[in-house]
């Protein structure tokens, strides 16, 4: 069954894993990242961790070609979509608007309005930003990503302003729309709890090298505060502690 | 809280207009010689004598047309210049020379040089797009460089075409500025029209007959055509501003 922009997804193998390789990163006179090799697994959801300026950032902008970097990274697809920390959304246009702002002439209405149907807000439609609560603006900017026909999905600390409800709502939503295309994902966080919850593997930065590279088992999202060998894993390679 | 608000923002413009008549009214008072300084009631009543002659209405209409179309000609390449200077820093580092060197010659020199080369009804227009561009340009600038850094990188992950960012991100929070600038712009544009008009003696404008009342000592006349010209351009500034409240409503 195609999903709901037409494309034959939903299947992980179809997804090829992003190799980054030999990766050199300076910030004028800081090195970021020294030969620096990682693979992100097609059709998972991998979550990057690190103590701020580790790269973490660094690392989404490169593979969405925003920052210059030396090495190689292949198998990008040539569609990300990218979910900021903020939501970034034109103030001009309305949350109808916004995501056919990004979808140009493959914008469709029935499908703009299945997507804010998923994410709750089809009676938002019509609003512009500033009369958005700013849960229901990190929706829109959520349902912008989904909405894009993107094989790849990169995300910076989305979820790092909201309360924790709220949190816990929006990673539902996430996963929901997830799940139905299965589409890479890189997640950045420094939330052990926000990475236990909505990631299939965890890798940690420390210096520009990975620190530790945790797989977990089991199916996302995760429930909030259960008692997880994952979680555990990912607080204590935070700290620095051996594993156990 | 709103209708208080509106009061006050309509009752301070009045006030001052109100002092400013007070403080003429008592200065022709105490001049006492119409000829060197005509009393507001002496002024209006020639204002609105000119209200019944058909020629006041033909300049009043030539110099609006010559200001809007030289307005055009300086708004629209100020827009281009803006662009491609945020854009291309090559572009910035041809067009900002370029910009400080009409900025610095002199208006008078322009006037009466351009006077000198052209059709006295060109003239006018040729001068106040030369002097109004680098200050649109200026605003511009400003306009365009205020436009959010981050919403201009989530266009290029998201591929946005070109045109459709010029048309949905650039264009309307530009807005703000654009209209901001252009109402000043506009203000100040029929003064330098009008200016040049009495200098090249334009025939059938407002600035010609000024000349011609500055000539035949015709003091309440000059006074009279002044408060045309000062209401033409408070009007159509505030015209400007209007349309642009209209349009950004998302603000």
């Amino acid at each position: 069954m195609g999903d709901t922009f037409g494309r034959q997804g939903g299947d992980p193998m179809e997804m090829k894993n992003i190799r980054l390789e030999n990766i050199g990163k300076n910030y004028a006179k800081a090195q970021v990242y020294d030969h620096f090799s990682l693979e992100i697994e097609g059709g998972k959801i991998t979550c990057l961790l690190g103590e701020s300026g580790c790269g973490k950032t660094t690392l989404l902008n490169m593979l969405a070609s925003l920052t210059p970097y030396e090495g190689k990274i292949s198998n990008v697809p040539p569609r990300i979509s990218y979910i900021f920390q903020e939501e970034r959304l034109l103030p001009n246009l309305t949350v109808y608007g916004n995501i056919r702002y990004v979808l140009g002439k493959d914008a469709d209405r029935d499908k703009i309005m299945d997507v804010l149907e998923k994410v709750e807000l089809a009676g938002k439609a019509d609003a512009y930003p500033k009369e958005l609560s700013g849960g229901q603006a990190q929706r829109v900017s959520i349902a912008r990503a989904f909405a894009y026909p993107s094989e790849l999905i990169l995300m910076d600390e989305p979820f790092s302003s909201l309360d924790t409800g709220l949190k816990i709502r929006l990673i539902d939503v996430f996963c929901k729309l997830w799940k139905e295309e299965n589409r890479t994902a890189v997640f950045v966080t420094h939330d052990a709890e926000e990475a236990y919850m909505l990631s299939h593997r965890a890798v940690v930065l420390k210096g520009g090298k990975i620190a530790a590279d945790i797989a977990a088992e089991g199916d996302v999202p995760r429930a909030y505060g259960a008692p997880s060998k994952y979680r555990e894993e990912i607080i204590r390679a935070l700290l620095g502690q051996e594993k156990a | 809280m709103k209708v208080y608000k509106r009061l006050i923002n309509c009752i301070f413009p009045i006030l001052v207009v109100a002092a400013i008549f007070l403080a003429w009214w008592i200065a022709a008072l105490a001049i006492n010689a119409s000829l060197i300084l005509p009393s507001p009631s002496e002024s209006l009543r020639a204002f609105f004598a000119y209200f019944g002659e058909a020629s006041f209405w033909r300049a009043i209409g030539n110099t609006m047309w010559r200001s809007l179309y030289s307005f055009v000609f300086s708004f629209v390449p100020a827009i281009v210049f803006a662009l491609l200077a945020n854009r291309y820093r090559y572009a910035r580092k041809l067009i900002d020379p370029f910009i400080a060197f009409i900025r610095s010659v002199p208006t008078m020199s322009v006037i009466l040089i351009l006077i000198i080369w052209l059709n006295p009804k060109i003239a006018p227009a040729v001068v106040a797009i030369i002097v109004i561009f680098p200050t649109l340009y200026s605003s511009f600038s400003a306009a365009v460089s205020s436009i959010d850094a981050k919403l201009v990188q989530m266009s290029a992950v998201y591929r946005v075409s070109m045109a459709e960012r010029i048309w949905k991100l650039y264009l309307p929070n530009m807005a703000p500025g654009l209209f901001e600038g252009s109402a000043s712009g506009f203000s100040l544009n029929i003064k330098l029209v009008i200016a040049a008009e009495a200098l090249a003696h334009t025939t059938a404008s407002i600035g010609s007959m000024m000349n011609f009342s500055q000539a035949l000592l015709e003091t309440q006349d000059l006074f009279a055509l002044t408060i045309a010209a000062v209401i033409l351009s408070v009007v159509c500034e505030w015209a400007i501003r209007l349309v642009g409240r209209a349009v950004i409503r998302w603000k």
